[in-house]
């Protein structure tokens, strides 16, 4: 029960962008994907979704190969968030919310993406047209698009799910960060498999359980935050001098530059 | 509890929506029957309809003026389908068949069919002429997404200027064909470059209306694939579209109700911009309703137009591309001034 690349190769044009690299992603995991500007994190994520395939090296869902699901298939176990650009008409946000419903049932979307729209703070939203957003405000629609997506009427569905999340809290102000990093935990508890691409590293020690450094397209260091956060590796792959210390009283990673 | 109770909206937005196609169904029943009483011999449809009245009357109605309003109106209805699909598909509302180059496209496979095999045209017309309209709008349909998929994305921009060359390519054929044709084919050429519904009849309206309508039904099928697109193409793809299907379909759809449009009524320009905008002013933007309304709306428009056409100066005719066009041109440039890049 894994969302497993192996040996993933990808050139796009002439440029190198990722040689070599196996990553795992477990359902009840939060695994966070760091690394420096250009390092391949996004086109690793687009190969996890199935969007671009590796030109060598193999996708596995689940142990099955995943270019023997359909489209259809692959939307029931796993979903996306990409960095995003405006809706070409003016959709409204709960509209944008339908989309993501391939559940069925009416009655039951309004259910579920009432109980969504209020954790992930957006009910306000709900009534507004999607371009008149602020950035944030439409990264938080299109998280609970995504949460959407791989909702389960059981609460206690077990079936392995995947949310790979592209800088989801990018343009986001610290409340929402938190909340939005909050709830990518506790849902990994529903043996939800959790990626999400983070340039904070301070949150990402806090809130992954797992941590991919990649840099120049290949795996620096994989495992736990205490494993993955330390001077040596951190600076190498970073080009820069970086400290980690453990705060006590917080009890976990702080990371700064000098 | 109370939570669920507050989220009203959809089921009062769905409730407006389903008013919103009711009103434009009553609307496309009135103006059909307009249609079909107006002209250079008014009719009294309910009569004839009821078998009362008979003789000129009921000839006119049956054999002249029912098959053109048919016409008109599966024409509109389709165009602006097409259209509207275009415009989900490109993500952008400026698409349409007519300003990107699908309709000269068609227009000239049909002239080019008149020019270089008049025998063919003329014995298997019905036939013939569609196929090869279709094979020109296909052409340019594929054309312009391969054109456009190579920039990665379709700015409002590109697609118009490549629109524009399309166009004009297809104009250098048809002026090409025009100068090596007689006198008669050159009266149908000329047909072609104005649009009109004045050549319908039961013979050339049947098999085009066929087509036209075959490849309509599956675009008023693909609503949500449309709506997941407007997300982005990957998307799309995240939330289960088979992405390269939907727009194989789109493209070849549109190309053959478009051409086959053509092949019958010549170019009517901008039905295929028009309709769709002021559908989704009224019932929004979802393409589960958009498409429907649109044939609706097109429908009406065209026969509509069509009437304006065959009345405003009877018994002469004016070709109804006209009075699109004196129409669309104005609303198209205000539609750029909405849409400016931003």
């Amino acid at each position: 029960m894994t969302l497993l690349v192996e040996g993933a190769e990808l050139s796009i044009g002439r440029a190198r962008v990722l040689s070599g690299v196996s990553v795992a992603l477990r359902p009840g995991t939060v695994t966070a994907l760091v690394g420096p500007n250009g390092a391949g994190k996004t086109s690793l994520l687009r190969i996890m979704s199935g969007e671009i395939a590796p030109a060598s090296g193999a996708v596995r869902v689940d142990s099955r190969p995943l270019q023997d699901l359909s489209p259809q298939q692959q939307a029931r176990c796993r979903s996306v968030m990409t960095q995003h650009p405006r809706m070409a008409f003016d959709y409204i946000v709960e509209e944008v919310l339908e989309m993501a419903w391939i559940h069925g049932c009416r009655e039951r979307f309004r259910r579920a993406a009432m109980t969504i729209a209020l954790d992930c703070d957006i009910r306000q939203l709900v009534g507004r047209k999607f371009n008149t957003l602020s950035g944030g405000e439409r990264q938080r629609v299109q998280f609970a698009r995504a949460l959407l997506q791989i909702w389960r009427h059981r609460e206690d569905a077990t079936e392995p799910r995947y949310l790979l999340l592209d800088e989801p809290t990018a343009s986001l102000d610290v409340a929402h960060e938190l909340l939005l990093l909050r709830i990518t935990r506790k849902i990994s508890e529903r043996n939800i498999g959790v990626l999400l691409i983070l340039h904070d590293l301070n949150l990402a020690a806090r809130f992954a359980s797992h941590v991919i450094l990649l840099a120049n397209g290949a795996v620096q260091a994989a495992g736990s935050p205490e494993a993955v956060f330390t001077n040596n590796v951190l600076s190498q792959a970073y080009g820069a001098r970086m400290h980690v210390e453990r705060h006590e009283r917080l009890g976990r990673l702080l990371i700064h530059t000098d | 509890m109370n939570s669920v109770d507050e989220l009203k909206l959809p089921a009062r937005l769905y409730g407006l929506r389903m008013g919103g196609l009711a009103l434009l169904g009553a609307l496309l029943a009135g103006v059909c029957a307009m249609a079909l009483g107006a002209g250079a011999i008014r009719i009294p449809v309910l009569d004839v309809l009821a078998g009362v009245n008979s003789g000129l009357e009921s000839t006119v109605f049956f054999q002249i003026r029912a098959p053109r309003v048919l016409l008109a109106g599966v024409v509109g209805a389709t165009l602006a389908v097409a259209g509207a699909s275009l415009q989900g598909l490109f993500r952008n509302p400026l698409a349409d068949p007519g300003l990107i180059g699908v309709s000269s496209g068609g227009a000239l496979g049909a002239v080019s069919m008149i020019v270089m095999a008049p025998a063919l045209a003329g014995a298997g017309a019905a036939y013939a002429l569609p196929l090869s309209a279709i094979a020109g709008s296909l052409a340019v349909t594929a054309f312009l997404y391969a054109f456009a998929s190579r920039f990665g994305h379709f700015s409002i921009v590109t697609i118009l200027l490549v629109g524009i060359a399309l166009n004009a390519l297809a104009n250098v054929g048809i002026g090409l064909f025009q100068y090596l044709s007689d006198d008669a084919a050159l009266r149908t050429l000329t047909f072609w470059m104005m649009g009109s519904f004045g050549s319908a009849a039961w013979t050339t309206v049947l098999p085009a209306v066929a087509l036209m309508a075959m490849a309509a039904v599956p675009l008023l099928r693909q609503g949500r694939e449309l709506d997941l697109l407007q997300l982005g193409e990957p998307e799309a793809f995240h939330l289960g579209v088979d992405v390269r299907r939907t727009k194989r379909r789109v493209i070849l759809c549109s190309a053959v109700t478009v051409g086959a449009g053509v092949a019958v009524s010549g170019i009517i320009a901008f039905i295929g911009l028009v309709v769709p905008h002021l559908t989704r002013l009224a019932i929004g933007p979802n393409h589960r309703y958009l498409l429907a309304g649109s044939a609706l709306l097109g429908a009406a428009l065209a026969m509509l137009a069509d009437t304006v056409a065959r009345t405003l100066a009877t018994p002469a005719e004016i070709p109804v591309s006209l009075i699109t066009s004196a129409l669309g041109a104005p609303f198209f440039l205000w539609l750029i001034s909405r849409v400016r890049p931003k």
